[in-house]
């Protein structure tokens, strides 16, 4: 291509890569993750793993991304032409991963408009019963939830507006999508520091329990949550860093983006105890019980609190709000990642790229708004991300570490940054992480052999699991076979 | 709160916003420096 688009400035970088790195995971799953393996001493094991494998790994797909000036495939193709598939493979993973993301920030839009009458109050469980028409398993797929199909539209277009002008459109975008967040997640911390049983709360989430880090399970768990929070194993860094100047700084940008997406999560761990000691205190309960992550802590247990609080609609809209804009952010940077490989290999327009990609999304999600919709999304989770990313990140370590040669990337990366990295990044890349992602990819197998996950059928964890993963491959397998437009996708 | 609570919050906020604080000043000198750059150049 004679043009590539190109950042408005570096910090518009930054924030568009900390905004898909910080998303709901950072608020439903970091703090839970801390409160289940040893309370503020799962913080060492979590920062050692941002340190030795989440920054390293970042700075490997920006590096790719910025010294190939392509997306994932195409910059996987320009270190060998075998190596293109797995950067399709990762588009593939991120669109089936953002088909039901964008279904929960429906929910969110949903719930948005819930919080001015709080209807919640009087059945917290209607999440799960009125609001989802959930089922009694995967195969009775009940009805479409007609709410949630509009929050979908809703959704999609936004990702569709943001992203269909390209990088520039949303180098404006999170300016305000990035910091509005982090400023309402402050908001409701104060508001939850207030509150009373707060330290109670805060207690559960801080107070170390040093015995945990004798735990395997303990330091896998903190590699799982720095791997899956950084927006690592999508491509969409790589698609990002495409987008600079070949000169730009790869380290301080890695560190500053882990850094920050890592001091977000730790911060709202402190909005969600705050409040879940206060919920626990006025229920009369200890707090272990009120304790919930994912959509159970959004959707259920945290609107609960909220309608307990003076101010309660005004909480309850910020709430979502924070939620909607940590969501966004990650969603539409998923999809620009798959837009960039397709325009990179076919020399296509990005509206129309961008209109195909959100009305395939729109229609897949539809499945994920029925009443069976919940046990979907949690198959298709589990698979994707335990399967989909951990052997993309597993294998990007691989390609790059053994076969390009970990110190040729590195060479680059000092040319052009500020922080000089040494033999330890190659040790990171070639070593720690692979034999680190590995770990969790053979424990995983090795309890899906042992009892099926979440108690759901065979031929449901066939299809939505090791079905749809294996679809994603042959589809990446044939993209990538496929002929390019342009000289570079030839 | 606990103090061995206390002493976590304190050394992980310090490692993670302290750290962020170093390379945002770092991003910054070198942006004023490259802005300094171009102006020279123009």
């Amino acid at each position: 291509m004679a043009h590539r688009d190109r950042w408005a400035s570096r910090p518009a970088f930054i924030m568009a890569a900390m905004g898909s790195a910080i998303g709901l995971g950072n608020l439903w799953r970091f703090p839970m993750e801390a409160y289940a393996n040893g309370g503020g001493a799962f913080l060492i094991p979590y920062i050692v793993a941002l340190l030795t494998a989440g920054i390293p790994l970042m700075m490997l797909e920006y590096a790719l991304g910025q010294r190939f000036q392509k997306s994932a495939p195409g910059s996987l193709r320009e270190v060998d032409p075998r190596f293109e598939m797995v950067g399709w493979w990762a588009l593939g993973i991120g669109m089936a991963i953002c088909a039901y993301y964008a279904v929960v920030m429906a929910w969110c839009f949903n719930y948005l408009a819930f919080a001015f009458t709080q209807p919640w109050k009087e059945n917290p469980q209607a999440f799960f019963d009125s609001f989802l028409g959930l089922t009694k398993g995967p195969g009775a797929l009940g009805t479409i939830q007609w709410p949630a199909v509009v929050g979908l539209a809703i959704t999609w277009a936004w990702i569709y507006w943001i992203i269909r002008k390209g990088v520039l459109r949303v180098g404006k975008v999170v300016m305000i999508t990035v910091p509005l967040p982090a400023l309402l997640t402050v908001i409701i911390a104060i508001r939850g520091f207030t509150l009373p049983g707060a330290m109670e709360g805060l207690r559960y989430y801080l107070t170390p329990d040093f015995n945990a880090l004798l735990n395997a399970k303990t330091w896998l768990s903190a590699y799982a949550q720095v791997f899956f929070s950084l927006s690592l194993g999508f491509g969409i860094l790589t698609a990002y860093a495409s987008y600079l100047p070949k000169r730009s700084d790869v380290t301080n940008n890695a560190f500053l983006t882990g850094l920050a997406d890592a001091g977000y999560a730790y911060f709202a761990g402190f909005a969600v105890f705050s409040v879940l000691g206060y919920l626990a205190q006025v229920q009369g309960v200890p707090v272990e019980s009120v304790v919930r992550g994912g959509p159970g802590l959004a959707f259920v247990v945290y609107p609960t609190a909220i309608s307990l609080m003076p101010l309660a609609p005004l909480i309850g809209v910020l709430f979502f709000i924070t939620l909607l804009t940590l969501g966004i952010d990650s969603a539409f940077s998923i999809v620009e990642g798959a837009v960039a490989g397709v325009r990179d290999k076919w020399n296509l327009s990005q509206g129309k790229v961008t209109t195909w990609f959100c009305m395939v999304g729109f229609l897949v999600g539809l499945v994920f708004t029925t009443g069976a919709g919940l046990y979907w999304l949690d198959i298709v989770d589990h698979w994707m991300n335990e399967y989909g990313l951990v052997v993309i990140g597993l294998a990007e370590c691989i390609l790059i570490g053994w076969f390009f040669g970990a110190a040729k990337l590195k060479e680059y990366i000092n040319e052009v940054s500020d922080f000089r990295v040494g033999w330890w990044w190659d040790f990171f890349i070639k070593w720690l992480t692979p034999i680190a992602l590995g770990i969790a990819l053979v424990v995983n197998i090795a309890g899906e052999m042992k009892a099926a996950y979440g108690g759901y059928p065979t031929w449901a964890l066939l299809a939505g699991g090791w079905g749809l993963v294996a679809a994603i491959i042959v589809l990446a397998a044939v993209l990538a076979r496929l002929p390019g437009r342009t000289k570079e996708g030839a | 709160m606990s103090p061995s609570a206390w002493i976590t919050c304190v050394i992980v906020s310090v490692i993670l916003y302290g750290g962020f604080a170093v390379c945002l000043a770092v991003a910054i000198r070198r942006g004023r420096e490259g802005r300094r750059d171009d102006e020279q150049e123009s």
